[in-house]
């Protein structure tokens, strides 16, 4: 018995010893999301662009914002991407993050078949909207919408139902069960290309302007303790963005066989009206104003600072005098 | 008799202090701050958080909807149970029939139908109660099926011996005799509707304003309110206590133990 | 013949079909039951002897022949044949004593009114001597009393025939001797008709006026045997041991060797007060000194 114990010990202290050494090159352990919407991480993935500036990532895929949300806490990830919403509401709790990047502006928006329901007032109470979960941007963008049409953020919470985007898709277009459905590319475009489909609000018509649908954020112990590391992160991604910009095609093919998608489809998603991978963030505030009048969240930052880390702040600048325009789309 | 009163009663408060004794860790734990309170709320926190979701009329709304769910889903599962046993009790070829129903669908958790309930149903409060009405079905059925098959040939004599025949020889001779497993399929049905209509809220988070416990858990995650979460499964927990412990055992007490008919 | 009261039962033959092969349990039964007679029917294991009660109950199907009671064909289960099982679990263990008896009046639609019902119960209940038990549940009652429940019970509908398969069969020595004289005295109080079946050949000699002996494969009668010893019957009586022979020889001549049981009756005769073990060692000295073939 205290031979066996020592045995292990002795085995433990060995290991311990062992294991950084063979680990030589550093881990970032990201938590990413499937879809279009995280074509960067895939890009990066491929193209091995990580191991080029000498790091290993460790990827690691969740099903929504609040699982990354999630993973980040319990230190199962390093860095993370997610709506604005998700993230203020971890920030409004006390989560020790911030943003890193500025991810995708993508369209978004509520859809419906149904051609009795033009605008939100048309929606009976037993008609359900699907979005992706309570708390997601989807749902608070529907929350907005209806303080602006209906006057209250609340109005159409009780119609709310929370599916998956393939589950929720796949009953729209099936019609049956749900009514409507806030959801984002590629699933708002497949929808929309069925007959009778469309738009009843945009993301643009209810905040005024693009803003970033998703962002990279970091935890603070990272950012501290490994900048180097952390900038990795951040240019990798950048990396990887700009390729899929400047090589929409080559993208399509190299993306088309995970989304299970024909390379021509794939383009015209990559190439649809407002698709912008970029790591400048937009509308950081604007979600943080509303939550707060909503009530989703207890307090707004007292400015950028608070919420993002100093590569964000310089790229958004401070213009003296007058706000700049990248400035002012950071507000409503 | 006294003595054995006495030995439950010391069990009973052994165990009460032992969990208030974890109780107190759980706060002493929280408030030495090594772990972040968003991953670990302090008790007291849970607790009052309970008290304001309970205050605010929100934790019982969405109680009472889980039972009025489960009161649904479980009145089907007996009503369905009670057919497909008295048909079966009927015939042997239908007999057959049930069991092998039985032994192919019982092993599978409610919840994993689910996906298959959404398409057929919806994403309604129906697909909440097929997914508690699929979970206590077979339990129900087994129960009844073995209690009804073991019900002693010669009550079913005298009860024949005295005219009864038919469905007055089913209600006054056979589900009496078969109440042992009737409760005891009752029990078991109750214990997995409860964490069924959970689970199947948490996954596909029923609609806001006719949620239940499991989707006020659900909802609560992504808001990251932690303690509310916990408020939650406590709530969960006591519930399942008091029908455990006191609506079964109670009935128990007045009907199989006094009789001398417990399942051994 | 055919309108005499009591029972007549005429050429009764009963055959079980299993799925390989038919057993013939009963062959060309005739016999007459007459009212308020007190009947015993004895035989060895496997004789027929329960089937042929079962029958006039009918909770079996003759294959051949016929019932009649007084004149009447009967051929479904009712309140006119009220069955006594050997088996304890005959009572309902989810009713009291007397909601047991109760039962059976609010079944056979025999008594309607529920205060009645209570009084007949009571009646019955205290004819078997269970005063002060009506609100004992059977689980709380010796086997003895539980016998004693069960006739209550059958009695209280009022039967014309108590059909009593072996009801004493699981009851230890001084219990059995005890309820067979409490029988008796129910049997002179109430002047119900009893058919009483037992391998106890004892039992049939202080209980019947005739004991009917039947022979195995297929059981038939093998003879009837009046039983006119003075009552009460005491096993002192040289007159009494006389019968036990005569009644022991014709269940020997038709087996040939007697079943163990029934060896062992003649024995444990002579030491009543003789403990399970002792019987168990006992069974075993019998099985050695012929061993089965």
């Amino acid at each position: 018995m205290r031979k066996a114990s020592i045995l292990v010990l002795s085995l433990l202290v060995v290991l311990s010893l062992w294991v950084p050494s063979v680990a030589a090159a550093e881990k970032i352990k990201i938590a990413g999301q499937f879809g279009l919407v995280y074509a960067p991480l895939m890009v990066a993935k491929a193209h091995r662009i990580f191991e080029k500036y000498g790091v290993e990532p460790v990827w690691k895929e969740y099903g929504s914002g609040g699982a990354v949300r999630e993973a980040l806490i319990s230190g199962e990830a390093d860095v993370g991407f997610m709506g604005i919403p998700p993230f203020l509401i971890g920030w409004d709790k006390g989560c020790p993050w911030k943003i890193a990047m500025g991810f995708v502006v993508v369209p978004i928006g509520l859809v419906t078949y149904d051609p009795e329901i033009n605008s939100l007032a048309d929606f009976k109470p037993e008609d359900k909207i699907a979005v992706p979960s309570p708390g997601s941007i989807q749902h608070i963008l529907l929350a907005m919408a209806c303080e602006q049409q209906l006057g209250s953020a609340t109005a159409l919470d009780n119609n709310l139902v929370a599916m998956p985007h393939p589950d929720a898709a796949a009953a729209l277009i099936s019609k049956k069960g749900i009514k409507a459905h806030f959801t984002t590319p590629p699933y708002l475009f497949e929808e929309l290309s069925q007959p009778g489909f469309r738009l009843i609000v945009d993301d643009v018509s209810i905040f005024g302007h693009p803003f970033s649908f998703n962002v990279g954020l970091a935890t603070e112990t990272f950012y501290n303790q490994r900048p180097v590391a952390y900038s990795i992160f951040v240019n990798a991604i950048g990396d990887a963005m700009a390729w899929i910009n400047q090589n929409k095609q080559a993208a399509a093919e190299l993306l088309a066989p995970e989304f299970q998608l024909s390379v021509e489809k794939t383009l015209e998603y990559l190439e649809w009206e407002g698709m912008n991978y970029t790591t400048a963030p937009y509308g950081l505030m604007g979600f943080a104003e509303f939550m707060y009048e909503a009530g989703y969240i207890s307090k707004v930052p007292e400015s950028l600072a608070d919420i993002a880390f100093d590569n964000v702040l310089a790229l958004i600048g401070q213009r003296a005098g007058e706000m700049s325009e990248l400035e002012k789309l950071q507000g409503k | 008799m006294l003595n054995n009163r006495r030995k439950v009663i010391n069990k009973t408060l052994n165990q009460i202090l032992f969990i208030l004794a974890l109780m107190l860790c759980w706060e002493l734990l929280a408030r030495t701050g090594w772990f972040p309170p968003l991953l670990f709320p302090r008790l007291s926190d849970v607790l009052r958080t309970l008290i304001t979701d309970i205050r605010s009329g929100e934790i019982v709304g969405r109680l009472y909807f889980s039972l009025y769910l489960i009161a649904q889903g479980l009145a089907l599962a007996v009503v369905t149970a009670a057919v497909a046993a008295v048909l079966a009790l009927c015939s042997p070829i239908v007999s057959d029939w049930v069991q092998a129903v039985m032994a192919i669908l019982h092993p599978l958790p409610g919840i994993s139908v689910l996906p298959i309930i959404i398409l057929w149903l919806g994403t309604g409060p129906r697909s909440i109660v097929a997914v508690i009405w699929f979970s206590s079905v077979w339990p129900l059925i087994a129960n009844l099926h073995t209690g009804l098959r073991s019900v002693p040939a010669t009550q079913i004599e005298v009860g024949q011996n005295l005219g009864l025949k038919g469905v007055r020889l089913i209600g006054k001779v056979l589900i009496p005799s078969a109440f042992p497993y009737i409760l005891t399929g009752l029990r078991v049905a109750w214990a997995r509707a409860w964490q069924a209509s959970v689970a199947a809220e948490m996954v596909f988070g029923a609609s806001g304003g006719e949620g239940g416990l499991g989707w006020f858990i659900y909802k609560k995650r992504f808001f990251m309110e932690i303690a509310s979460v916990f408020g939650g499964m406590f709530v969960i927990i006591v519930v399942g206590l008091i029908v455990e412990r006191l609506c079964f055992e109670w009935v128990e007490a007045r009907t199989v133990r006094r009789w001398g008919m417990t399942l051994e | 013949m055919t309108n005499q009261a009591g029972l007549v039962i005429e050429n009764l033959s009963k055959t079980f079909h299993t799925k390989h092969k038919s057993i013939q349990a009963l062959s060309g039964i005739n016999l007459t039951v007459g009212k308020g007679e007190f009947v015993n029917i004895i035989g060895p294991s496997g004789c027929g002897k329960s089937t042929l009660l079962r029958c006039i109950a009918a909770f079996e199907k003759p294959t051949e022949g016929r019932l009649l009671l007084n004149g009447q064909e009967s051929t479904k289960p009712g309140i006119d044949r009220m069955m006594v099982f050997q088996n304890f679990e005959q009572l309902f263990p989810w009713l009291t004593v007397r909601k047991n008896v109760m039962f059976a009046l609010n079944a056979s639609t025999r008594v309607a009114n529920r205060i009645e019902q209570r009084e007949w119960a009571d009646h019955y209940l205290n004819l078997v001597g269970l005063k002060g038990f009506e609100d004992f549940y059977p689980h709380q009652l010796s086997g003895g009393m539980k016998q004693r429940v069960a006739i209550a019970r059958a009695l209280s509908v009022q039967p014309e025939i108590l059909l009593m398969d072996e009801p004493f069969g699981s009851l230890d020595a001084i219990t059995r001797s005890a309820l067979q004289r409490e029988l008796f005295r129910i049997w002179q109080e109430t002047k119900v008709t009893i058919i009483f079946v037992t391998h106890n050949i004892d039992e049939s000699i202080i209980l019947g006026d005739r004991i009917v002996v039947l022979k195995a494969n297929p059981g038939r009668i093998h003879s009837i045997v009046e039983n006119h010893l003075p009552r009460p019957r005491s096993k002192d009586d040289p007159q009494f041991n006389q019968m036990w022979e005569k009644i022991h020889s014709l269940l020997n001549a038709e087996t040939g060797i007697p079943p163990v049981e029934e060896r062992l009756t003649g024995r444990v005769r002579q030491d009543r007060r003789l403990t399970a073990g002792a019987y168990l060692s006992l069974a075993e000295e019998v099985h050695r000194a012929n061993p089965p073939e």
